[in-house]
């Protein structure tokens, strides 16, 4: 701890008592013995969770593809990298959808040479002409600034199903559905080369055009691409960014790391995300708002709002409260036909004002 | 002290002396440096010991499972002291509800035979440390026993520095005729 209080002041009759609150609070610390075998209890209580957690790998993975699509039906399922991916029919809906690889590893023919290689391919059964990839966008407006939402999008599913190049791709080549979203990167930049090293960091080789974005925005647009990447890949931690087979050491005037590493979901998420309704979607008059949210003591506050009025209002918990990031949902119904906007916010602990705003047009049928 | 270091890629990390630490490792380390002053702070919000250990416990599992995210210590300290602070406060909550005891219970109180001061007037103090507003309680704990900067207590809390100034002053003011009056 560098910052401290400054140093005792004999002058000021408020340190003489704050000497004798911390000498009481002291001594009353040390008094209290924890137990002596609890690193062994923390163990075991880690490795009951990393038991549950892979259990949970994939149900979570699926749930990252198919949330916020309401309408769409999840219809295809995959995959173990290199063993297979097996899609199913698309339903009646357009966007058929085929959540799928998260895992990048090496194929169990690789050999153990440390040399890069190419981003690891799937055989495909049947191919559907789309699938659901996950996306981030960077809010452009002043409040939160700069930090990331994900949305749903679909991408044509590509011969060789390279899902880490076809969610990057989506993200350069499709304007955020919320318009209070945007990317930064320039029109027409194009991926040249997706490669995985080292099992966990994604060499991202991108076209001429990437050289050349806003000034400031190059820090948060690096985490926006390595973010969108996990959500394809989630053992990927580490970017490293190459524009025309050049390595990177800087980004539209902002330096960056050879490994560009993931920052805390709590630094650059969006504190308050609304996942589903989706902008602009047609729901029915009974409508479930989901999102998810790191704030204060998990109260997570929304609006619906009519013609610019409030229609309805009122707070739910998330699962979790900051630092951690929790999912929350509300269910509204009895909603006229109509278009609405929903709103949600964090209220300020600082000073009670509304903050953190995410907010979607949505219609009711 | 020396230590065989992990040089799996993806889980390095630089960690005080040591050159780099995989989540395991950095666990490790956190919990030598700061388990047992992490606990009593818990206890002295909790008014419970045991309980306090669980918190503690489930704040160091959480760490080790963003660890890939947080990589820093100083980052991962941060990140534990406002997870114990939230954790404990829902603990907290819950007991009011669940059992309606009082919201604040005075923090525990062992023997009087630890302490320069009287052991009435600890007994006291504590007390009326327990009785303090939520915010002003964890302020004059984060600030006069984990001798934390306002900046870190504002980060920790999720309150602007300027409240933290105000939760302490008011705080200190409360506590001031007893500890006036302590030997």
């Amino acid at each position: 701890m560098s910052d401290r209080m400054g140093p005792f002041d004999p002058d000021n009759a408020d340190d003489e008592v704050a000497r004798r609150l911390r000498e009481l609070l002291s001594s009353q610390g040390q008094a209290i013995t924890p137990s002596a075998d609890a690193l062994t209890t923390i163990r075991q209580k880690i490795r009951a969770q990393d038991r549950g957690n892979r259990r949970y790998a994939w149900r979570r993975v699926l749930q990252v593809g198919a949330a916020g699509l309401g309408t769409v039906a999840v219809a295809a399922i995959a995959v173990i990298v290199g063993v297979a991916v097996r899609h199913h029919a698309p339903a009646a809906d357009h966007h058929a959808v085929a959540v799928a690889s998260p895992t990048v590893t090496s194929t169990p023919t690789a050999t153990p040479t440390p040399a890069p290689m190419v981003e690891p391919v799937a055989p495909v059964s049947s191919a559907p002409s789309t699938y659901a990839v996950s996306v981030y966008y960077v809010d452009k407006r002043k409040d939160p600034e700069q930090l990331l939402f994900r949305e749903q999008t679909v991408a044509p599913t590509s011969p060789q199903h390279t899902f880490v190049k076809d969610a990057v791709t989506a993200m350069l080549s499709t304007p955020a559905h919320d318009p209070d979203y945007t990317s930064y990167w320039p029109a027409g930049t194009t991926v040249n080369a997706v490669n995985i090293t080292g099992e966990t960091t994604a060499v991202v080789d991108l076209s001429a055009q990437a050289a050349n974005g806003p000034a400031g925005k190059g820090a948060i647009s690096a985490e926006q691409l390595l973010y969108t990447i996990i959500a394809s890949a989630p053992k990927i931690d580490g970017l490293q960014l190459r524009i025309n087979g050049t390595p990177v050491t800087s980004l539209w005037g902002s330096p960056l790391a050879a490994t560009v590493a993931p920052q805390p979901p709590w630094q650059v998420l969006g504190h308050v995300w609304i996942t589903s309704p989706q902008q602009d979607e047609t729901v029915a008059s009974s409508v479930t708002i989901s999102g998810e949210a790191s704030v204060f003591e998990a109260t997570v506050s929304y609006q619906i709002l009519r013609n610019g009025g409030v229609l309805k209002h009122g707070s739910t918990n998330a699962t979790i409260g900051a630092p951690d990031r929790g999912t929350w949902s509300v269910t509204v119904s009895g909603l006229a036909p109509g278009p609405y906007t929903v709103r949600a916010y964090e209220v300020s602990a600082k000073d009670g004002s509304i903050t953190h705003v995410d907010d979607k047009a949505f219609t009711v049928n | 002290m020396t230590a065989v270091l992990s040089t799996r890629p993806g889980s390095r990390i630089v960690l005080g002396q040591f050159e780099t630490a995989t989540a395991d490792e950095a666990v490790v380390e956190l919990y030598r440096a700061h388990y047992a002053g992490l606990v009593r702070l818990s206890a002295m919000l909790l008014g419970d010991v045991g309980t306090a250990e669980e918190v503690v416990q489930d704040a160091f599992v959480a760490v080790h499972g963003s660890w890939q995210r947080l990589r820093d210590p100083e980052k991962a300290l941060a990140y534990l002291r406002q997870a114990i602070v939230n954790r404990s406060r829902s603990t907290l909550r819950h007991r009011a509800v669940v059992a309606k005891y009082p919201p604040a219970p005075p923090p525990d109180v062992p023997s009087a035979e630890h302490f320069a001061v009287a052991g009435t007037q600890r007994t006291e103090i504590m007390a009326a440390i327990g009785r303090l507003p939520r915010r002003q309680r964890e302020t004059v704990l984060l600030r006069y026993y984990s001798d934390m900067s306002e900046a870190q207590i504002a980060d920790t809390l999720g309150i602007s520095q300027g409240a933290v100034k105000s939760h302490a002053s008011r705080g200190l003011a409360a506590l001031r005729t007893l500890l006036e009056t302590s030997t």
